[in-house]
């Protein structure tokens, strides 16, 4: 309980931040804040996480678990239920949760309970749901409705269920993965210069942690936080936004790039490379 | 467990304050997916890119305010965040009826994941879509919903 209390005041503080930032967007209705953004449970085990409504009005949201897949550019795509393969439906078996639907007053949090418990029969591996949290929009106002309507021809009304997904791992069995980087080149999208960098993964899990590129002297050229290599993917492309002064710095000698563990998870070198940028 | 004794305490708020870094990410809706007034005889697509281009076939006629939905996502600084846009087409029903149309065509912008800003840890992205319209689509007023989400890379 300690720790939900803790973690109760780490967003009331971190939504306290926050709030002159955000006072720029409109707070709409179902806007929401989740804590923590990342499970890891080996062999199976409980967690706690925090939903907080940070919009304006009373909201109510719903809790799934959902299935996605990296693709080799490190975006994530739905899985529909139909087409789960064997380890994804263990995956969404495995996992419990409560309340699944939760309604809040604005800047009223609720903590969400989690265990998962893998079967003794499952292969041993890495067991991954991505848990969601979604606003369910608020019903048309009837005078909102007529005014549509009378304003004749087609009128369309989409309204988008948009939440937060975490990643909730479950590992099975003494696991390991490593990495390695490859092929940093420049790339051009639209107007923007990024680097290119392959991240080659191996092993039986995934690997997480930080980019960071240095440069001659040993300064920081840029520090990309919380890139992910999932399972279902050998290698993926990581795509870094350079600006000016970056772009010059990167091209001017060689670039020593790191793969590390997140700073939280202790820093570790993953994998990393020297070399000439063009 | 207990957290009876304090150094247990201690650990625990070490614990709590280090996994702050990456311990929070919101998400706020600024702009509603807008494909303005659609006046329709042969039927035709309406598109509205998530990089606010508009597009149309057919002898539709679209006319005001069209823009892409908009959002916006604070979290930790440099973070890499994914958006999921849907798998499949939204279905619209028309209030009243049971005809419908479909939206499909999802794009976001920025394509792909994108890096918060390195400073205030925000970042904004927009989501747009085709409207297909059927020739001697009913008129009135048609409504659907669409599954957007956020999640850290």
């Amino acid at each position: 309980m300690l720790q939900l209390q803790l973690l109760r005041r780490l967003i009331l503080t971190t939504a306290a931040l926050a709030a002159p930032m955000l006072s720029a967007p409109a707070q709409a209705q179902g806007d929401l804040l989740v804590a923590p953004t990342r499970v890891v449970l080996n062999n199976g085990g409980n967690a706690e996480l925090v939903l907080s409504n940070i919009g304006s009005t009373e909201a109510t949201y719903r809790i799934g678990v959902e299935l996605r897949r990296m693709t080799e550019n490190g975006d994530f795509l739905d899985v529909p239920d139909a087409e789960a393969n064997a380890a994804e439906k263990a995956a969404a078996e495995m996992v419990r949760y409560a309340p699944r639907r939760i309604t809040l007053l604005p800047g009223q949090p609720q903590a969400v309970r989690l265990s998962a418990r893998p079967a003794p029969e499952l292969p041993d591996g890495e067991y991954r749901v991505h848990m969601s949290f979604r606003a369910i929009p608020p019903a048309l106002s009837p005078e909102e409705a007529q005014k549509q309507a009378a304003a004749g021809g087609l009128s369309i009304r989409l309204t988008p269920i948009y939440g937060i997904t975490i990643p909730v791992f479950v590992r099975k069995g003494q696991l390991a993965a490593g990495a390695t980087l490859a092929n940093p080149h420049l790339v051009k999208s639209g107007k923007e210069i990024l680097l290119d960098i392959t991240v080659n993964r191996s092993g039986s899990r995934s690997v997480y942690g930080e980019l960071i590129g240095k440069g001659v002297r040993g300064e920081t050229l840029f520090n990309l936080r919380g890139v992910a290599v999932y399972p279902e993917v050998a290698h993926r492309s990581v795509r870094v936004p350079l600006n000016a002064e970056q772009q010059a710095k990167l091209t001017a000698g060689p670039v020593r790039i790191e793969y590390r563990e997140m700073p939280e998870n202790g820093g570790q070198l993953i994998a990393e490379m020297t070399t000439a940028i063009r | 467990m207990s957290f009876a004794s304090a150094a247990n305490a201690a650990t625990t708020a070490t614990a709590t304050a280090t996994a702050e870094v990456l311990s929070t990410l919101s998400v706020t809706a600024d702009s509603a997916l807008d494909f303005g007034q659609i006046a329709a005889n042969t039927g035709g697509t309406v598109t509205v890119n998530a990089d606010s281009t508009v597009a149309s076939t057919g002898a539709l006629v679209s006319t005001g305010t069209r823009a892409p939905a908009s959002f916006t996502v604070s979290g930790s600084q440099g973070a890499m965040v994914a958006v999921t846009l849907p798998s499949s087409a939204a279905t619209l029903t028309r209030s009243g009826g049971t005809e419908t149309m479909s939206l499909s065509g999802w794009n976001s912008n920025p394509n792909g994941a994108f890096q918060l800003d390195g400073t205030t840890g925000q970042g904004t992205f927009s989501v747009g879509g085709t409207l297909t319209v059927a020739s001697a689509q009913v008129a009135g007023v048609y409504s659907g919903t669409f599954d957007v989400s956020v999640e850290y890379q």
